[in-house]
C-alpha cells in the first residue's frame, strides 16, 4: 500500500492563455524548483524569433 | 485494487519476447558474441526483421536507405543500437491497441518514444550507454499500458480519478490500484530479462536517489520530464511531473546542450513514429 497523501478533491483547473504555466500547474502549485521552466521557456521564445 | 498476486500471473502470461531478441540481448551481456549466428537467428523472424529495418532506415539512424539486411544492420548500427530498434519493433507488437477509457495509445507512444529519443541524447552527452537509454525510456511506462490491456476498468477508474482531482497519474494509481505503473513496468522487464540497470530505471523513474553518481535511472528521469514539458503530445491535460533535483545537478549538461536535446528530440520525433507506425 501507498503512503502517497491523497489530494483534496477539486474541480479541475481552466487552461490559462500560457501553455508552459499550464503544463507545469502542479509543480507551480507545490512552489517546487522545476530549472525546465525556464529552459523550455527560452527554447520556445528563440523558435519564435 | 489490484491483487499484486493476480498481477503477477498476468505479468507471467505475458508473451515473451521474440527470442532472436532475447538472444541478442543475452549476446550484449557477453563479449563472445557470434555476429554471423546471431544475425541468421535475427532474419528468421521475418515479422521481427522488416519492422526493424524500417526502423533502421529512417533518418532518425541517419543511414536512410543503406540497411537492407540484418547483417547491414548490425554493420552500420552496431549491435546495441540494432537491439533498441528490435526492442521497441518487438515491444510495439506485444500489446494491442487498448479499450480503455481514458487511455489514449498514440499519445503513450509519442511520448514514450520522445522520451526514448531524449534519453539517447542525454547519454551521448553524458557518454554513457546510448543504446541502453533508448531502451529503459523506451520502455518507461510500459506499465500503463499493461494495466491499460489488463485492468482498463481499474484504470479507467484511476484515470477519472486523476482527471478530477488534477493530480499526478502516478498518484491516482497508487490511490485506486494499491500499485503504480513503475512497479508493474519493473516487473514486465524483469520478465522479460532486461538488464537490471534497465528494470531499475523503469521502477524508480518517478524517484531517482538523492545520492550516487549519475545513473540510467536519472537519464530516464530527466527524459521523462523533458518529453512532458515539450508537450509532445499536446493533451489538454498534460501534467509535468516533479523534477528531482539531486538527479538535476548529477546530468551538469549546460543550457545550450539541453536545447540542443530538446531540437533534436522534437525533429526526429516525427520520424521515428511514422517508422514504427504504432
Amino acid at each position: 500500500m501507498s503512503t502517497t497523501v491523497e489530494p483534496t478533491p477539486k474541480a479541475p483547473p481552466s487552461p490559462p492563455p500560457n501553455r508552459l504555466e499550464w503544463l507545469f500547474r502542479d509543480v507551480l502549485r507545490q512552489g517546487l524548483v522545476h530549472p525546465l521552466i525556464h529552459l523550455v521557456q527560452q527554447y520556445r521564445s528563440g523558435e519564435a524569433a | 485494487m489490484i491483487d499484486p498476486q493476480t498481477l503477477q500471473a498476468a505479468v507471467r502470461e505475458l508473451p515473451a519476447l521474440p527470442q532472436a531478441l532475447s538472444d541478442l540481448l543475452a549476446a550484449l551481456q557477453r563479449e563472445d558474441v557470434a555476429v554471423e549466428q546471431l544475425a541468421l537467428k535475427i532474419a528468421s523472424d521475418q515479422a521481427l526483421t522488416a519492422k526493424a529495418l524500417r526502423l533502421a532506415n529512417c533518418s532518425f539512424y541517419g543511414v536512410a536507405g543503406r540497411v537492407h539486411s540484418i547483417r547491414d544492420a548490425i554493420n552500420v548500427l552496431g549491435l546495441r543500437s540494432l537491439a533498441g530498434a528490435l526492442t521497441a519493433a518487438a515491444v510495439s507488437g506485444s500489446f494491442a491497441r487498448p479499450r480503455c477509457a481514458g487511455f489514449d495509445f498514440d499519445a503513450y507512444w509519442r511520448h514514450s518514444m520522445a522520451s526514448a529519443l531524449c534519453a539517447q541524447a542525454l547519454a551521448q552527452s553524458l557518454k554513457i550507454d546510448e543504446a541502453a537509454a533508448f531502451t529503459a525510456a523506451l520502455l518507461h511506462d510500459i506499465g500503463r499500458l499493461a494495466l491499460a490491456s489488463h485492468y482498463p476498468d481499474a484504470l479507467a477508474q484511476a484515470l477519472r480519478h486523476r482527471a478530477e482531482r488534477d493530480c499526478q497519474p502516478v498518484t491516482a494509481e497508487r490511490h485506486i490500484l494499491g500499485t503504480d505503473h513503475a512497479q508493474v513496468g519493473a516487473s514486465i522487464a524483469e520478465h522479460w530479462r532486461f538488464a537490471p540497470a534497465i528494470v531499475d530505471a523503469i521502477r524508480r523513474h518517478h524517484a531517482p536517489p538523492d545520492d550516487g553518481g549519475v545513473s540510467l535511472l536519472d537519464v530516464v528521469h530527466v527524459a521523462d520530464n523533458i518529453a512532458h514539458a515539450l508537450d509532445v503530445c499536446g493533451l489538454p491535460d498534460e501534467l509535468v511531473p516533479p523534477l528531482s533535483l539531486s538527479a538535476w545537478t548529477r546530468l551538469a549538461l549546460s543550457p545550450e546542450q539541453y536545447r540542443q536535446i530538446f531540437e533534436r528530440t522534437e525533429w526526429q520525433l516525427n520520424d521515428l513514429c511514422e517508422a514504427l507506425t504504432v
